[in-house]
């Protein structure tokens, strides 16, 4: 593996979109700016922060590989001097990195900027200054992001919609599992399996599984990505 | 001209087997060797399988059998060491949109021995003039003339050209054959997939021939014309097997064996039909002692 | 240049280059193109600029200063008179004969022919 390989990916990244980039953050300050100038409390809520973030990197990671369309650009990428391991490597630090803090910065500073204007308004109102996001929450976006951008390379286009219905369909079928088998053949089978069950959810270390869980999602998808990547013709 | 090892074999092919998912069979044992400091012509039929044949070069399609090697490293793997030793220019160029000044700085560091001054040559000589025009506002010929010259500047061992004359104008075609003659060189290995033969006349220095699935011919100028005749006569009298007849204005066309060892002119059009129509034949006098 | 259809194109560069010296315009002694530039200047293969020269070597029309270049023989003019009167007197007469004899035309016809031209 080379890192300037994987510079160079990048650099080409911000010759080719870089502007794009900079048009869309300065609208997303603007607008942020002016919900929050109009909201009663002066800012937007916290949650509808994380939302925003959740949903645009998923977004923008359901775009970052776009190599099918027009024809020809599959062919131009794959033939870019970088191996399969770096190409990845410099999409998911475009993801996981570069577009997080700049979408977060985007949010803070519409934020701040939207209270800003409202105190001109309202004296008595008073500014403050927080991260609307826990790790929770960060982790939660990186995984989604790295499960779309797995998608992205899977899927030839509409990848974002695609990837969702996916999503939507797993859960369904973890949800139907539950509520069908588990629940009729092994809680209603025997009822002292209901005890065995709620004394093993208490037993376990459920924040400690999330952490885990989430991690091991997050480097599957990244190993995927890759391993999609390189068996990717054109 | 005796050549370091480094250049024999830059591209292999061995006992490729190739078809797309649903479609029928495009190679069927399909074995090709081919080395440096040689402008190689290829030619087939429509749906031959020329263009699949430089996307197995390339990595970009992975045969079901058999193994294909470039520059050493197999091909399918895309090794960055393969890739920045490689370049092919697509039928139909894909651009970003950005300016010409921006695709130099976006992909010219990965190429090493990148040259800028060759690369501004090239477009000079292709009369593109502005660095700071946005490439998908220019036209399909026009973008095809800066990613040939970026191609051609960026001086990799391996150059893989599919159609690379389709839509340049007239001038144009004789501006890409200069612009050929000047980025060969003696370590170089250019592979031209075209049904343009016009085009390269007096380009190239060897023949490949695809057919069937199989590689009918594989030869350079030298060998062919050593082994066949390419006439104009009024007389169709002589004692050689002709292997090609076609009438002309100016007389009759003719392939023939060359008995008498009268060295002519490779014509590729010509060759091309002897083969199609002899391709037993030319494959005992061309693969009989290899 | 234009290549006509019939004769392997190194023959026919070979011929450009005895033009160049018969005409004067490479001096013998001078150092000639390399086989590059002579390639992009035809726009012709530079394999086959080789092959041309290595037969004008072999006709010692050129010879060859190891890291230094092609250079036009000191004697280049009479190597390529030799040559192409040799070509003449085994090619070309033959065929000049037979069309006379063809045309029924005698010795005499012919000395009136060649002094008039």
């Amino acid at each position: 593996m080379n890192t300037k390989n994987i510079f160079n990916l990048i650099r080409r990244y911000f010759i080719e979109s870089g502007r794009k980039d900079i048009n869309s953050f300065i609208l997303i300050v603007l607008i942020i700016a002016f919900l929050s100038f109009f909201s009663i409390s002066g800012r937007i809520s916290d949650s509808m922060m994380v939302f925003l973030t959740f949903l645009m990197g998923i977004i923008y990671a359901g775009r970052i590989f776009g190599i099918f369309l027009p024809a020809g650009r599959a062919i131009h990428y794959l033939t870019i001097p970088a191996s399969t391991m770096e190409k990845t490597i410099a999409n998911g630090l475009l993801i996981f990195v570069y577009f997080n803090i700049l979408l977060i910065a985007a949010l803070l500073l519409g934020n701040t900027l939207g209270g800003l204007a409202h105190k001109l308004l309202d004296p008595n109102y008073h500014l403050h200054f927080y991260m609307p996001f826990d790790l929770d929450n960060l982790i939660l976006i990186l995984v989604f992001e790295s499960v779309y951008m797995f998608g992205s390379i899977y899927f030839k286009q509409r990848t974002a919609i695609k990837t969702s219905l996916v999503i939507i369909a797993v859960f369904l079928f973890f949800i139907v599992l539950d509520t069908t088998l588990i629940g009729r053949y092994f809680i209603h089978s025997n009822p002292e399996n209901i005890q065995i069950a709620e004394e093993t959810l208490n037993n376990i270390n459920g924040e400690l599984i999330e952490y885990v869980v989430s991690i091991l999602t997050f480097v599957f998808f990244n190993f995927m990505t890759w391993l999609r990547l390189r068996e990717t013709e054109a | 001209m005796k050549k370091p090892k480094t250049y024999i074999n830059m591209i292999q092919l061995q006992n490729i087997n190739f078809s797309y998912h649903k479609g029928r069979t495009i190679f069927d044992d399909l074995n090709l060797s081919l080395e440096g400091g040689h402008i190689y012509g290829l030619f087939g039929k429509n749906g031959a399988g020329k263009t699949t044949l430089l996307k197995i070069i390339a990595g970009l399609r992975f045969p079901k059998h058999g193994s294909s090697t470039t520059l050493g490293q197999p091909a399918a793997l895309r090794k960055a060491e393969m890739l920045k030793d490689l370049y092919f220019p697509q039928e139909e160029v894909y651009v970003p949109a950005i300016s010409i000044r921006n695709y130099v700085k976006c992909y010219a560091p990965f190429y090493e021995n990148f040259d800028n001054e060759q690369f501004e040559e090239y477009l000079h000589l292709f009369e593109i003039t502005s660095m700071d025009d946005k490439l998908t506002a220019l036209s399909h010929g026009q973008r095809k003339k800066v990613i040939i010259s970026f191609a051609l500047a960026t001086n990799t061992k391996i150059l893989l050209m599919d159609e690379p004359t389709n839509g340049l104008d007239i001038p144009s075609k004789g501006i890409f054959r200069k612009i050929m003659t000047m980025a060969a060189n003696e370590e170089r290995l250019i592979l031209i997939s075209t049904h343009q033969v016009r085009d390269l006349h007096c380009l190239i220095d060897a023949v490949v021939i695809l057919d069937n699935g199989h590689i009918l011919l594989n030869a350079s100028a030298d060998n062919i014309t050593d082994k066949l005749c390419f006439k104009i006569t009024d007389d169709t009298g002589t004692d050689e097997p002709i292997l090609y007849c076609e009438e002309n204005l100016r007389g009759n066309l003719l392939v023939t064996e060359n008995i008498h060892h009268i060295e002519t002119k490779l014509d590729i059009e010509l060759l091309f039909n002897a083969v199609m129509l002899n391709k037993e034949r030319i494959n005992e006098l061309f693969n009989a002692k290899n | 240049m234009n290549f006509n259809d019939n004769k392997a194109i190194y023959l026919q560069i070979a011929e450009w280059v005895f033009e160049q010296i018969l005409n004067g315009k490479w001096k013998e002694g001078d150092r000639i193109l390399s086989v590059r530039e002579l390639g992009q200047q035809l726009v012709v293969n530079p394999n086959t600029v080789l092959r041309s020269y290595d037969f004008l070597q072999n006709l010692e029309v050129i010879v060859n200063r190891r890291g230094v270049g092609y250079f036009v023989a000191p004697d280049a003019t009479d190597k390529i008179i030799n040559y192409r009167r040799k070509q003449f007197v085994e090619e070309e007469v033959p065929a000049f004969f037979k069309t006379m004899k063809l045309v029924r035309m005698n010795w005499e016809e012919l000395a009136e022919l060649y002094k008039e031209s």
